[in-house]
């Protein structure tokens, strides 16, 4: 039974206790800073445009637009929300201080996504609208970082954290979701989750409210006098300012709800280096755009920035989270070992090799793995793995890291983890820019080059090649 | 009743008229990229050192050999002095890695520098590397070009970290087994699969598609597998790259010394021995423990190897068998240190019988094998569990017989399958749809051929 | 949500077990008053799509289908080699409107026929380069049929034969749409291309018929199509072949061959088995009742805790094995236990279980 099995059994136990357990014992965002945006839509289902926005700092009582007519060209309407976000996102850039925007739920991200296509290069639009769409993008784009600090999406973050005694894909539902972190008294939670599971909660109106919005927009389009069509509209607006409102309360409870959460921090020296390359990339985002890489080798950079993320949260968790270490311990990824002897011809200088041991039954390790201490101080690969008696494995370990002072003791025990990031990421850079610059056909034009062929050469090669064998 | 083709002998491709065109193609009429494709056991390795030297003690030029991981390079070092006379031999490698101690001792093996300015700078070379740090040090004007590079294990290489060193090289050679496991990506690779550029796929894979007349070779054979296997594995791993076993019957057989019981293990063992070279022993599905540790099927596997081994096997005409011929192969690492366990119980040494995932058995081959099917136990088969290539590693490392324990229910999984539609990213190919026929296709020959063996409860 | 056609087969290919589902397709059930008459209650969720969805839908595919589908001519005639200009388009919803009786199969004869010629060797323009809304079927029975109707049919030049095409007004963003529409877009077209195969396998077409289909979505920007996209759809057409079986099977067994017999499922409903999964959320009216169904087993935490404990388990059980209260009756059951214990305790919620054994 591998590590998952701790979080389908956790829903076994999250259910018998009527509420949801966490699964993590620090939080996987860094704390919000002083002062948080939150963003809230109602969507046109389909069209995926926005109808209503509820947008400022959370705890704050929020800007509503409403937009009476969302499908009609030039939306000078979101001119408001662009003016508001700039605001906040460029009072962070000048302080040098990385933003939080809070929204809701995945369906919330999507609209935000399909906003910055859509405005960023839009000729049509204001400058403002335009500057609005490239950040949009950048913060969507940035969303799809492992590890990233700006975007926080209530539903995703909660599920990260917590377990419920409910499927996983009813979960997916941010008002069922919530009902089992904040269980209301003498009530099951999983009626609770079904009766909340009713009311939308992905961005839209309810049918009825939505049918409504439609027939009165019908009725708007025959208008034939002003206070008519003002009537007409201010019932549009009162709805959708209604919907916004419940999408907005929604956003701010599960937000409250995962910091009531009451887990602990991840250490600054886990996180400072998330948040310096979140900020950077926002920026870098914003000001040179998000136009998906498509070329070869602005690929291979992306997928070593993805996978050195990922290896810096993982990295995090090991050290940090002790729930978390212990799943990765049952997946054979933190190995808890004893030192049975050192071989250091000269102390304190290289090489040093450790022997260890472990009676741990799963390893997923192998000679070559690079594996480091829980704490940082200690580093290094494994050379051999072993039988030993009784059932132990011998690991014989080359310690590049900690071979002065740090340097463990015969009979100490502490736990190795085997994510060992290395950013190689800057040599790299300069290797893919002279990919770009030399343009090798084959990778870029798929076109193979011209056969240089050798007619100098003597016949029968392989003849000649087997004729310098000893065999 | 064996798969033996009594037409091998006069019907045998030229392996060594491939390893010819080979290193004429490349070296004599300057093909600037060449697919070279393997079956597993094709002697791979043997047609880089040919090309190698060719290229260097022969043509004169300046060549690199990389391959994914450090114990290949030294693979092909200790290889390329023991069978040829000196080759200007360079070794690049970080200078935090040791050379294992064999090679520490050989004054042949050049000791390896970490950087490229103190490579030889002009003249002929052999510079042997991992693709990492070829990669590394590919920014560093010193390096310099070469007139070929030697890709060996192209498979296990993502086209990230071969596209970047081709400015490096007139010539490209890839050689690699299509078969194997595909390449360890640790990020979710939806945008990428519907990038114009699959830099995470395998670099000849990516190649091909991208340039579907990739000038390509093919080894026609395997030195490893008996032709019993090869045509159990042919169609479902190796769809595209038709190959036959040049081994002779009489060179692959397996004797007892001691009679068998007449157990069913036992007659699993006796069938092996007469020339059948898979056979797959099946626990009843009904009752089966759901997860992937299933004790009953740990003992059967640690009972197949410890009878195997208390008959006193002999490798006819070579030599008897003892524990450090026999391996077990197990996906899951949990479910195979079950295995172990119990094979400890019967004392069967772990230490020379090595229980390890497939990811690990890649590239090492040994007589007998036992292996758990990988979709055993499963009840919901996911793409990850269909990959086939895990499989193939597994039903590719014996050179006599392979025993695949599991349940009977893994048939009945495989035809009541849900494929999940909606997963595979926009555009891309259903990997789990592949994944899924190689698996049935191999169940039903197994079938067919009266390979699968169903044991009961009490099968001793 | 409609439960005809091609819709009904991937409805039914997504839970091939619960036959419960399979009946409602067959009987062509109005899933509202079939809830209601099974659970005596009114249905509180939200059903059906939405105005804005479905006009938007309307809309994309009246824009791709206008002026004798110039946009659709456009992005598909790079694809084959065609000027679009010279296409010729048939548009069999135009020859035979919806308000004619025998519409489908009516529309069916015209597709045989253009069929016939292909496979006499006719090619474009004898034949028609693309066609709109062509009718294909698929037999369930003898002597019934289910029909389905890819949004078009474009002939390709390589294989001389018809390709079928979905146009779907949802977006395409980052390379992909949504998960959930696309499984249900592809499981549709898995129809359409088995229903041509069978067409194709009915004029020896054979070789020439493969399983794949060309999808026209929706770009970001209003209605513009995204450039259409091919996939081969083997999977798909699998899942619709065991529909298909399922369908056979389940009518037989009940006698429902039809809407005619929608009363007939209605009144059977409480004998039929359900096969309750995660993807029943998004698909089916009667979740929360089936849920209801299961609520003391394993299955009721997702397919996953189905998969790690087993369908049936019940939840009591799994409790009473990590309380102690009951003996392992296998060594799996006895590590389940300890892991349950194992979980409880690294969840700091030790207190709930007893720890007896």
């Amino acid at each position: 039974m591998g590590a998952d099995f701790d979080l389908l059994s956790g829903r076994l136990w999250s259910r018998r206790l009527g509420r949801a357990l966490p699964i993590r014992s620090t939080y996987s965002v860094t704390p919000d800073p002083p002062e948080t945006f939150g963003i809230a839509f109602i969507r046109v289902a389909g069209e995926e445009r926005v109808q209503a926005v509820a947008c400022g700092l959370i705890g704050t009582r929020p800007s509503v637009i409403t937009i009476y007519n969302p499908l009609a060209r030039g939306a000078h309407e979101l001119a408001p929300f662009a003016r508001t976000l700039d605001e906040y996102l460029t009072g962070y850039y000048s302080r040098e201080q990385l933003p939080r925007i809070w929204l809701a739920h995945p369906a919330a991200v999507t609209v935000l996504d399909l906003l910055g296509y859509r405005y960023q290069s839009n000729r049509h639009a204001s400058d403002e609208l335009r500057m609005m769409g490239q950040q949009c993008r950048a913060l969507c784009e940035e969303a799809t970082f492992p590890g990233q600090q700006v975007l926080a999406v209530a539903s995703t973050l909660l599920m990260e954290h917590i377990i419920t005694g409910q499927s996983a894909v009813e979960d997916q539902h941010l008002g069922a979701l919530l009902a089992w972190i904040n269980p209301l008294k003498g009530c099951d939670p999983a009626i609770e989750s079904q009766r909340r599971s009713l009311i939308p909660a992905a961005a839209l109106l309810d049918q009825a409210r939505d049918k409504q919005v439609e027939r009165l927009r019908r009725l708007a389009r025959k208008c034939t006098s002003s206070s008519e069509l003002e009537s007409t509209n201010s019932q549009i607006r009162a709805l959708l300012e209604e919907g916004v409102a419940q999408e907005w309360s929604l956003l701010e409870e599960a937000r409250a709800a995962f910091w009531q959460l009451g887990l602990a921090p991840a250490p600054l020296r886990y996180t400072s280096r998330l948040m310096e390359e979140s900020r950077e990339r926002l920026r870098y985002f914003v000001s040179v755009g998000t136009k998906p890489p498509s070329r070869p080798h602005s690929l291979a950079l992306r997928l070593d920035t993805y996978e050195y993320m990922a290896a810096l949260v993982e990295e995090r968790d090991a050290c940090c989270d002790a729930l978390v270490r212990e799943r990765m311990r049952k997946a054979g990824r933190v190995i808890a070992v004893r030192v049975e002897s050192v071989e250091q011809p000269t102390p304190g200088r290289n090489p040093c090799r450790l022997i260890l041991t472990t009676d741990q039954a799963v390893l997923r390790v192998r000679p070559g793995t690079w594996l480091k201490s829980v704490d940082g101080r200690i580093q290094g690969w494994i050379v051999a793995l072993a039988e030993g008696a009784g059932g132990k494995r011998r690991i014989v370990f080359r310690l590049l890291k900690g071979v002065r002072k740090g340097r463990p003791r015969v009979g100490q025990q502490f736990d190795m983890i085997d994510t060992v990031t290395f950013d190689l990421r800057w040599r790299k850079r300069a290797v893919y820019k002279l990919m770009r610059q030399d343009e090798p056909s084959v990778v870029y034009h798929n076109r193979l080059p011209q056969s240089l062929p050798r007619h100098e050469l003597p016949n029968g090669l392989l003849d000649l090649a087997e004729g310098k064998s000893w065999r | 009743m064996a798969m033996s083709s009594s037409t091998i002998v006069s019907t045998l491709p030229d392996a060594g008229a491939v390893s010819v065109r080979t290193v004429e193609r490349v070296l004599r009429e300057g093909c600037p990229l060449l697919n070279v494709e393997s079956p597993p056991g094709a002697g791979k390795t043997a047609l880089v050192e040919a090309l190698l030297v060719s290229a260097v003690g022969v043509a004169g030029l300046r060549a690199a050999v990389i391959a994914p991981h450090a114990e290949q390079t030294y693979g092909l070092l200790r290889r390329v002095v023991s069978h040829y006379g000196p080759l200007p031999l360079a070794l690049l490698q970080s200078a935090q890695r040791e050379l294992p101690p064999d090679l520490l001792d050989d004054q042949r093996i050049p000791r390896p520098v970490s950087e490229p300015r103190r490579l030889p700078g002009v003249g002929p070379l052999a510079l042997v590397a991992t693709a990492d740090k070829l990669l590394f040090e590919s920014a560093v004007p010193e390096l310099g070009k070469f007139d070929l590079l030697i890709c060996d294990e192209a498979y296990q290489l993502t086209y990230s970290k071969l596209a970047p060193l081709l400015r490096l090289t007139k010539q490209t050679v890839l050689v690699g087994d299509p078969g194997q496991l595909p390449t360890l990506v640790t990020i979710p690779v939806h945008r990428f699969e519907t990038a114009p550029h699959r830099v995470h796929w395998a670099a000849p894979r990516e190649l091909k598609r991208c340039l579907p007349d990739l000038p390509t070779e093919r080894l026609p054979v395997t030195r490893r597998l008996p032709q019993d296997t090869v045509a159990f594995i042919q169609q479902p791993f190796y769809p595209n790259l038709p190959f036959s076993s040049a081994v002779y019957g009489e060179d692959c057989r397996l004797q007892f010394a001691v009679r068998g019981n007449n157990s069913v293990i036992d007659r699993a063992l006796d069938l092996i021995a007469a020339g059948c070279s898979i056979v797959c022993l099946l626990l009843p599905g009904e009752n089966a423990p759901a997860g992937i540790v299933d004790y009953e099927l740990s003992e059967v596997a640690a009972e197949v190897i410890a009878r195997f081994l208390a008959r006193q096997p002999i490798w006819q005409g070579r030599m008897p068998l003892d524990a450090n011929h026999v391996g077990y192969a197990d996906a899951h690492v949990a479910s195979g240190e079950q295995t172990a366990q119990m094979l400890r119980s019967r004392g069967v040494p772990t230490d020379k019988t090595q229980v390890l995932t497939p990811e690990i058995w890649q590239g090492l081959e040994r007589p007998f094998m036992a292996v758990k099917h990988p979709l055993s136990g499963l009840n919901r088969l996911s793409t990850f569990d269909l990959e086939p290539g895990r499989f193939c590693v597994m039903l590719t490392r014996h050179q006599l017989g392979c025993v695949i324990v599991g349940r009977e229910s893994i048939g009945e999984r495989l035809a009541q399958h849900q494929h999940t539609c909606g997963e595979r990213p926009f555009g891309a190919e259903n990997s789990e749809w592949a994944g899924w026929q190689a698996h049935y296709v191999l169940w039903e020959r197994l079938r067919e051929e009266a390979r699968l063996i169903k044991l009961s409860n009490t099968y001793y | 949500m409609s439960l005809s056609g091609a819709r009904g087969l991937a409805r039914i290919s997504q839970n091939p077990r619960c036959d419960l589902q399979t009946a409602m397709v067959i009987g062509q059930v109005d899933e509202i008053e079939f809830y209601e008459a099974l659970t005596k209650r009114q249905f509180e969720g939200e059903y059906g799509e939405r105005i804005s969805a479905r006009r938007r839908g309307n809309k994309f595919e009246a824009s791709l289908h206008q002026n004798n589908a110039a946009e659709l001519r456009r992005i598909l005639a790079p694809r084959f080699g065609y000027d679009p200009e010279r296409m010729y388009v048939r548009n069999l919803a135009d020859e035979i409107p919806d308000y004619m009786t025998e519409v489908h199969r009516n529309r069916y004869v015209r597709m045989m026929r253009v069929f016939a010629d292909v496979a006499g060797g006719y090619e474009p323009p004898s034949v028609p380069h693309l066609l709109i809304e062509p009718q294909l079927r698929l037999p369930v029975s003898d002597s019934r049929f289910v029909y389905v109707a890819p949004d078009f049919a474009v002939f390709e030049p390589a294989t001389k034969c018809y390709v079928v095409g979905e146009e779907k007004s949802m977006i395409v963003r980052a390379g992909s749409p949504d998960r959930v529409d696309l499984e249900r877009t592809r499981r549709q077209a898995g129809a359409e291309a088995l229903a041509l195969r069978l067409l194709g396998d009915q004029l020896n077409l054979f070789e020439r018929v493969r399983d794949r289909a060309i999808f026209v979505f929706s770009s970001p920007f209003d209605i513009t199509p995204h450039q259409p996209v091919e996939e081969y759809l083997h999977a798909e057409v699998s899942e619709i072949r065991r529909a298909l079986e399922r369908y056979r099977a389940v009518s037989e067994e009940l006698q429902v061959y039809g809407k005619e017999d929608g009363k007939k499922v209605v009144a059977r409903a409480h004998q039929l088995g359900i096969n309750f999964q995660n993807s029943c959320l998004s698909s089916c009216a009667l979740f929360y009742n089936c849920k209801d169904r299961v609520s003391n087993t394993a299955v009721v935490l997702g397919d996953e805790a189905k998969d790690a404990f087993g369908g049936t388990t019940e939840l009591e059980h799994l409790y009473a094995l990590a309380d102690g209260t009951v003996e392992a009756k296998s060594a799996e059951e006895g590590a389940l236990a300890v892991r349950l214990r194992e979980t409880a305790i690294l969840l700091g919620v030790e207190d709930l279980c007893s720890g007896k054994g």
